[in-house]
């Protein structure tokens, strides 16, 4: 009789003591699962003030030229929204002017999220940032 | 006779327009580049700091304070780089030493939120390692010049002319890094470092920096950041760690190791290096040249 009541009473008390001491399956907080990608196309409009060679191009994207020189440039990239990538943009005056420009502008949804004005004489060669 | 007469007359003035330079002592090797740069024949450098020491961990020596109450100015970075500061104006002040501190005339940035079981320091701590934006250089560039045109004002139109050239230089550099980061995506642009040294490299170009210490060289990475980290760079497919030219610690390994990256090259972070990292330009170039190659 003594015997059972002393199982009993190990028994119960053994249920605490597993409780805490039993090995938990670790939680492993994954950081590598990307949110998923939202593409957007992003509108690039590059002016020159005067005729020239225009270029862009981005990290995976192809590359535009204008061909023969031009006043304008427009081009689509679709890129990812949360991280767009820099635009390398060119122009190469056909009439170097001490003041010549270079506008770029970058809309996306309707919206102007971009509109800078580059100088320079013979050529101008740069990045913009998209925010 | 004639010819010894010539020699002294030259020793004399040589000795006179020695004698007019503005004695400067400096306590960091980008300071002590700026200064050369702006201050040219007129200025005369002292580093106190010197290429591949480890500023964290300075303190001035007797014969340092000595040779720094024999200036005219004294250059630091202020924004707590240099904990000794205030002890050591207070040791010169009555020599009439002026000091210069570049971090009043930056924008300084927040520390990075580092955890702080690794190491302690005072919440909302700023970014002491300003001279990693070409914009703060150009700021302070316009600062020593000011200081120095105070200090001789004779000197006022070669100051400025050089500070101008200096600013054109560094106009051009922010060209080139551009350009160059221009080639690397954007989901490339996480930087592992030794110690966060790089925050303002970061905000400037959209760089992640995940530093295995702190904001010191001092700081030690638990081991279960060390962990973290491994973990994160494997997630995140991070291709290369960097090691720096003031330290190179073993965890580095212990992490190029066990995530998979690549120890992608030296980074300049506390200042400048030797031969081609030996100035201001030539160290962004490096720096820029080493993360592009191991990232792309």
């Amino acid at each position: 009789m003594r015997l059972v009541i002393l199982i009993c009473f190990l028994a119960i008390a053994g249920i605490p003591v597993y409780l805490i001491t039993r090995s938990r399956p670790l939680l492993v907080q994954s950081s590598g699962e990307l949110p998923a990608k939202k593409i957007v196309p992003y509108e690039i409009t590059l002016t020159a003030s005067t005729p020239a060679h225009l270029a862009l191009a981005a990290v995976g994207q192809k590359p535009v030229e204008s061909s023969p020189s031009a006043e304008s440039l427009i081009a689509t990239y679709s890129m990812d929204a949360s991280k767009p990538e820099d635009l390398v943009v060119k122009a190469r005056f056909v009439s170097p002017q001490k003041n010549a420009a270079l506008r770029i502008q970058v809309q996306a949804s309707g919206k102007m999220l971009k509109d800078a004005t580059l100088w320079g004489s013979e050529s101008i060669e740069d990045v913009i940032s998209i925010p | 006779m004639r010819h010894i007469f010539s020699v002294w007359i030259f020793i004399g003035l040589a000795t006179a327009v020695w004698a007019e330079s503005i004695k400067v002592a400096s306590l960091s090797t980008v300071l002590s580049d700026i200064a050369r740069n702006v201050g040219g024949d007129r200025v005369e450098v002292r580093e106190i700091i010197k290429p591949g020491s480890d500023p964290h961990l300075y303190e001035p020596t007797p014969g340092d304070i000595k040779k720094i109450s024999n200036v005219q100015i004294v250059l630091a970075n202020g924004l707590g780089f240099e904990p000794y500061l205030d002890k050591l104006r207070s040791s010169v002040e009555k020599s009439g030493v002026t000091f210069v501190v570049a971090g009043s005339a930056v924008k300084p940035i927040a520390c990075m939120e580092v955890d702080h079981h690794d190491h302690s320091h005072a919440d909302n701590a700023t970014d002491p390692h300003w001279w990693h934006s070409i914009a703060n250089v150009e700021a302070v560039t316009l600062q020593v010049r000011d200081a120095f045109i105070a200090a001789d004002p004779a000197g006022r139109t070669e100051f400025e002319a050089n500070a101008k050239a200096f600013e054109d230089k560094l106009k051009s550099l922010s060209k080139w890094v551009r350009l160059e980061l221009a080639a690397l995506p954007k989901s490339k642009r996480i930087l592992v470092t030794s110690h966060d040294a790089l925050g303002y490299f970061a905000k400037d170009y959209g760089f992640e920096i995940l530093p295995v210490q702190g904001i010191s060289t001092s700081d030690q990475p638990s081991s279960q950041k060390v962990r973290h980290l491994i973990q994160e760079i494997k997630d995140r497919q991070v291709k290369a760690i960097f090691a720096e030219n003031i330290e190179n610690p073993k965890v580095l390994r212990q992490i190029t190791i066990e995530s998979g990256a690549n120890l992608g090259g030296t980074l300049y972070a506390d200042g400048l290096g030797s031969g081609d990292a030996g100035t201001y330009l030539g160290m962004m170039r490096s720096n820029v040249t080493t993360i592009v190659g191991a990232l792309q």
